[in-house]
């Protein structure tokens, strides 16, 4: 078959025209350090890529949460801990009151007020906030959790926050507990209890039926703030073990996500040499065989 | 020997003659698109009387070379691939209004917006995360409707690439004056053959028109026996002898199909880079705006649902309660352009996602986002009553992996996309090679080798010095017959 010189030319063209789409597919790839640059250039991969990107960034919210979590948590552990310390004291200074029998008013009188002092002190507990919140009071939008004379102002829903996968919104946890469930419910509070037996006490005369009530009524709210405190150290502990696991998971969606979308260098760049050579002897080649004619041996 | 000898001498030298004129000829036109080479037919003259030598050479013709199996399938395979570079250039710009994966695409600002929410979930009544909230839905929304707008604007400049036919200076006025020219050249050719003058270089400018249409078209091309060629595309004649149809542009992208009707009122499908734009105008940009759509609605109608059945951190309910309400109703999250409170989903010629945004009421108020249950088992929420519950916020920020939730959607659409522009790309390369394939294969019947024509060139001018050294030895007989007389 013959070869006509436009079909020889054009063959010619379009080689080099082919090499050269890859050496700058190529030059893109590295210079922009990436292997997907369009949705054509792997389809399959840039649509993992785009669910890996939103997966990534679902983790990164739910680590974010669990660091809001575990910044409550640790404020309610430590109030709950001062707390339960606090309402020791107050025991001792019970056990004290009831062992003196028929003491001097002045005495008891010290005790009440010490008592009270106790009470302020749980007051201020109580309303302890974080990030402007009072994370004793619920999903409640009051800024207190306890008025002055210690009536609950939030409501019996713990806040929570959402920290992995899961049946609707995903696995929540708690940030905090509602008051009542840390210093007790209605007349049944720590702030009744030691307010009414602080009251009597100041008095001077306190019955020893007064003292030995507050006893049992104390002991109950031990046993509350007890559990309270338990179930904020769970919620610490699962927080924790949540984001041990995100951190791990971040970095291997994170890797799997690079490993398809990143252009891997050393590849790339010797792609882009052999194709480099190859276009420069197809130039090589256009440029010895393109002048040579007969013309060029028949004239001299 | 007599003086017949000299007549015979210059038959052989108009030969020759003849012979360098066509390889000259063939030289000059080595790059003219359509030229087909020529060649001289020589046939020796009979001798005069049993005894006498040939009378010399006739030139029988000048003909060009061709082959018609070769040009048809050089035709069809540069009409192919004309429409397939032309499409796969399409979905070039179709990936281009979709940057993916990128940090500046619409799936990086979704999970902008699930984060933005999820941080609200935490901080249900904090100003800054209910503005943020609320801009990361309103870029959403803005990105979307833009897509849509470009996606439009390319079918309107692909549409008027291809223009209406009447010398509007797009494609089919083109095609319309191609057409009109290969029946007048027809003409030209039947008067030509019959006044005795040769039609060569008429056929090939015919030819060159046939692969121009064939280009715009996706026409075919049949020669006929008056040396006349017949256009036709998907078997409708638009040329036939001197007569040609024009090609107008008929129906809409937007209602019909936006489709060609000869001048007879045939409507006929094309081929070429003109129906890879009708394809593209009536079924490949329609099908990712639906696709849009499917991403616009299943964002507006997810969102709006929470939004409706929650309330906001003051205790505002998504929807009308009974027994009425007097304080704020919470308007939708995203809405219909210019509507108040609807988001209608996109169906038939409507396009929700060239019309969503987030509803005015929400952006001039970004706290009147439900972050909040409504009343209800498990919560002491209240209607009118402000609260910390960040419960329907943290339902909204799962969205991001619901299945039938817009990311997916929009994955599916990049897949799609991604899918369909890469399979474009291949069968363009496919198809441009085969093109390179038929044009060398017609080339190596029609076309002008130089190295061919240059023996052939040394040939004629051996052949005319051989035969001037003829005519030189009659003339010295004769002059030495002369002096002897």
């Amino acid at each position: 078959m013959d070869i006509s010189d436009v079909a020889f030319t054009q063959t010619l063209m379009d080689q080099l025209s082919s090499q050269s789409n890859g050496i700058a597919q190529l030059q893109e790839q590295i210079a922009s350090g990436k292997a997907l640059n369009q949705p054509s250039d792997n389809p399959a991969a840039v649509t993992q890529v785009l669910a890996l990107s939103s997966q990534v960034s679902q983790l990164a919210s739910w680590q974010t949460n669990s660091d809001t979590a575990t910044s409550w948590l640790a404020t309610a552990n430590s109030t709950a801990n001062s707390m339960l310390e606090s309402l020791q004291s107050a025991q001792s200074l019970l056990l004290q009151a009831a062992n003196e029998g028929a003491q001097d008013s002045t005495t008891f009188q010290a005790l009440g007020s010490q008592i009270n002092g106790i009470v302020s002190n749980l007051m201020s507990l109580a309303n302890t906030q974080f990030g402007g919140r009072a994370i004793f009071a619920g999903t409640s939008a009051s800024s207190t959790a306890y008025d002055a004379t210690g009536n609950y102002l939030g409501n019996a829903d713990s806040p929570t926050v959402v920290i992995g996968p899961g049946q609707g919104a995903g696995q929540t946890v708690a940030t905090s507990v509602p008051g009542t469930a840390l210093f007790g419910t209605g007349a049944a509070n720590v702030f009744s209890t030691l307010s009414t037996v602080a009251t009597a006490l100041l008095s001077g005369t306190p019955s020893s039926t007064v003292i030995s009530n507050a006893m049992t009524a104390l002991g109950s709210n031990i046993a509350t703030a007890q559990q309270a405190s338990a179930v904020l150290g769970n919620s610490s502990e699962e927080v924790s073990n949540v984001t041990a696991t995100l951190t791990n998971q971040i970095t291997s969606v994170q890797a799997s996500q690079a490993n398809l979308e990143d252009v891997n260098v050393a590849t790339a760049t010797t792609q882009l040499e052999s194709e480099t050579t190859n276009y420069q002897a197809a130039l090589w080649a256009a440029a010895q065989s393109l002048p040579d004619t007969l013309v060029k041996f028949l004239v001299p | 020997m007599s003086d017949i000898g000299l007549s015979i001498a210059g038959s052989g030298l108009a030969a020759d003659a003849a012979e360098i004129d066509t390889i000259s000829n063939n030289l000059s036109n080595i790059d003219t698109p359509g030229y087909a080479a020529e060649q001289v037919n020589l046939s020796p003259e009979a001798a005069n009387g049993p005894y006498g030598a040939g009378q010399g050479v006739l030139i029988g013709s000048i003909t060009s070379l061709t082959d018609a199996v070769f040009s048809a399938a050089n035709v069809a395979a540069q009409g192919t691939s004309s429409g397939a570079t032309q499409f796969s250039q399409m979905m070039s710009s179709i990936e281009a209004i979709f940057p993916e994966p990128s940090s500046n695409g619409i799936a990086s600002q979704l999970t902008s917006l699930w984060s933005a929410i999820s941080t609200l979930a935490s901080n249900p009544n904090q100003v800054g995360a209910e503005q943020a909230a609320v801009s990361a839905a309103q870029s959403v929304a803005s990105s979307i409707s833009s897509s849509f707008a470009q996606l439009s604007q390319l079918s309107s400049s692909l549409q008027s690439q291809v223009g209406t036919g009447t010398n509007d200076g797009g494609l089919l006025t083109e095609a319309n004056n191609l057409l009109g020219q290969v029946a007048t050249l027809n003409s030209g050719i039947v008067e030509g053959s019959s006044g005795g003058q040769n039609p060569n270089v008429l056929s090939d400018q015919v030819s060159s028109d046939v692969n121009q249409l064939a280009n715009l078209l996706g026409v075919n091309a049949v020669k006929q026996a008056n040396g006349t060629t017949t256009v036709l595309l998907n078997g409708v004649q638009l040329v036939s002898g001197n007569v040609a149809q024009s090609l107008a542009a008929t129906g809409s992208a937007t209602t019909t199909n936006l489709a060609l009707k000869t001048s007879n009122g045939v409507v006929v499908s094309a081929g070429g880079s003109i129906g890879a734009n009708l394809t593209a105008v009536n079924t490949t940009i329609p099908d990712y705006m639906q696709q849009l759509d499917s991403v616009a609605d299943s964002l507006a109608t997810n969102l709006n649902a929470l939004q409706s059945s929650g309330m906001d951190a003051a205790g505002d309910p998504g929807s009308a309660i009974a027994g009425g309400y007097t304080g704020t109703i919470l308007p939708p999250i995203f809405v219909n352009n210019g509507s108040a409170n609807t988001y209608t989903t996109g169906t038939g010629t409507f396009n929700s996602a060239a019309s969503i945004e987030v509803a005015p009421a929400l952006l001039a108020s970004p706290s009147l986002i439900a972050t909040a249950s409504a009343p209800g088992p498990g919560n002491s929420n209240a209607i009118g009553t402000a609260t910390l519950d960040g419960s329907n916020a943290q339902a909204m920020a799962a969205l991001a992996s619901l299945s039938t939730g817009p990311d997916a959607a929009y994955q599916t659409l990049i897949g799609a996309l991604g899918n369909q522009a890469s399979s474009a790309s291949a069968y363009s390369t496919m198809s441009s090679a085969q093109a390179s394939t038929a044009a060398n294969n017609l080339s190596s019947i029609s076309g002008v080798n130089e190295n061919n024509e240059e023996v052939a060139l040394m040939a004629a001018q051996n052949a005319f010095q051989a035969t001037s050294q003829v005519v030189n030895a009659i003339n010295a007989s004769f002059q030495s017959l002369l002096s002897a007389v």
